[in-house]
């Protein structure tokens, strides 16, 4: 059952779902990781992670947006990706983790791509930003992909030290 | 919506989050970790508002009847990692003394035990905590004198004394 009033989108290969009680273990697991989670503000012990799961959904609540999880078409859970602009946060930002097991597989740019266009299609966004720690080769390959372009660093009050990438408008995707 | 003779207790909304970042950045917070930062109360906020939507019960703003001042937030939460259900409050300078926190909290284990069928609640605080132990003392709380050894945390059930 979902937790939030999030839509459900459909790409070639993957379902973008809203939060359910579900996800919270390969979430914990994720966040467990101190490799992995790094990209992500770091990792979190399992309390803490269960904060940031509740937080996500309290943040669909409040902005009508937030991260939805990634489905493969047969049901695993692969990930989460969605549009994320908690207080502190310069303005909205698209992004994404991909869990063990499933990089390689292009999910994270399928996905990130889905939640862009919604944001501009649904939401009515002008513009998206993506915020990436520096050192972050993947994501930032990744935002480049999509098409985003290094603008600025600033001091993220969660991340600390930021990369802005902005992305293309919806002038230029829709 | 819950309504005593001193108080009306509405769910934790939105339009809560001004108050409560006051509420919450107020030294009060001390035992429960506080103060902290605007973001990290944001996220703070933000979980307990999932909280209705996770669990069926969650955090009430307690407001003095015919009046939109908030005096403290009280309620039930249960994080994925604790054992139990347990109460939760933090009280505004202006909700201390009223005797709204008293019928508050009472008002909010009834409606834990009445309307969701639970168990009375537990609640975990620092024993430093004074005003929180008068509150719980003047509740006639039972002490968890097991649970409480060899550590700096009280545990209380609720319920009346037998």
């Amino acid at each position: 059952m979902s937790l939030t009033n999030s839509p459900r989108l459909h790409s070639d290969n993957l379902i973008l779902r809203g939060p359910e009680i579900r996800d919270f273990e390969p979430m914990a697991k994720f966040y467990a990781d101190a490799v992995r989670a790094i990209g992500f503000g770091g990792s979190l012990k399992r309390d803490e992670a269960w904060r940031w799961f509740a937080s996500n959904i309290g943040h669909w609540h409040i902005h009508g947006y937030g991260y939805f999880t990634i489905e493969t078409k047969t049901g695993d859970i692969a990930g989460i990706s969605g549009i994320w602009n908690p207080e502190g946060w310069p303005e909205p930002e698209v992004g994404w983790v991909v869990y063990v097991g499933f990089e390689g597989q292009s999910i994270a740019y399928e996905a990130a791509l889905r939640a862009r266009i919604w944001a501009y299609e649904m939401l009515s966004m002008t513009t998206l930003t993506s915020n990436i720690i520096p050192g972050n080769i993947r994501s930032i390959k990744l935002a480049e992909r999509m098409g985003a372009t290094y603008e600025r660093t600033y001091t993220n009050p969660n991340m600390g030290e930021g990369m802005l990438y902005r992305h293309p408008g919806p002038e230029l995707l829709l | 919506m819950i309504t005593t003779n001193k108080s009306v207790l509405h769910r934790l909304m939105m339009r809560d989050f001004m108050p409560l970042y006051a509420l919450l950045e107020d030294r009060r917070t001390e035992f429960m970790v506080g103060p902290s930062s605007h973001t990290q109360n944001w996220f703070c906020i933000a979980s307990k508002v999932s909280s209705w939507f996770l669990t069926g019960f969650g955090r009430w703003r307690v407001a003095r009847c015919n009046m939109e001042a908030s005096l403290f937030r009280v309620g039930s939460n249960r994080p994925n990692h604790f054992s139990e259900i347990e109460l939760r409050s933090i009280f505004s300078a202006h909700g201390e003394l009223k005797g709204c926190a008293f019928q508050g909290t009472n008002a909010i284990n009834e409606w834990v035990q009445n309307s969701l069928g639970l168990k009375p609640l537990l609640r975990h605080f620092n024993r430093q905590n004074l005003q929180l132990l008068a509150l719980e003392e003047k509740l006639c709380t039972l002490a968890d004198h097991e649970a409480n050894k060899g550590t700096t945390v009280y545990f209380y059930a609720m319920g009346k004394v037998q």
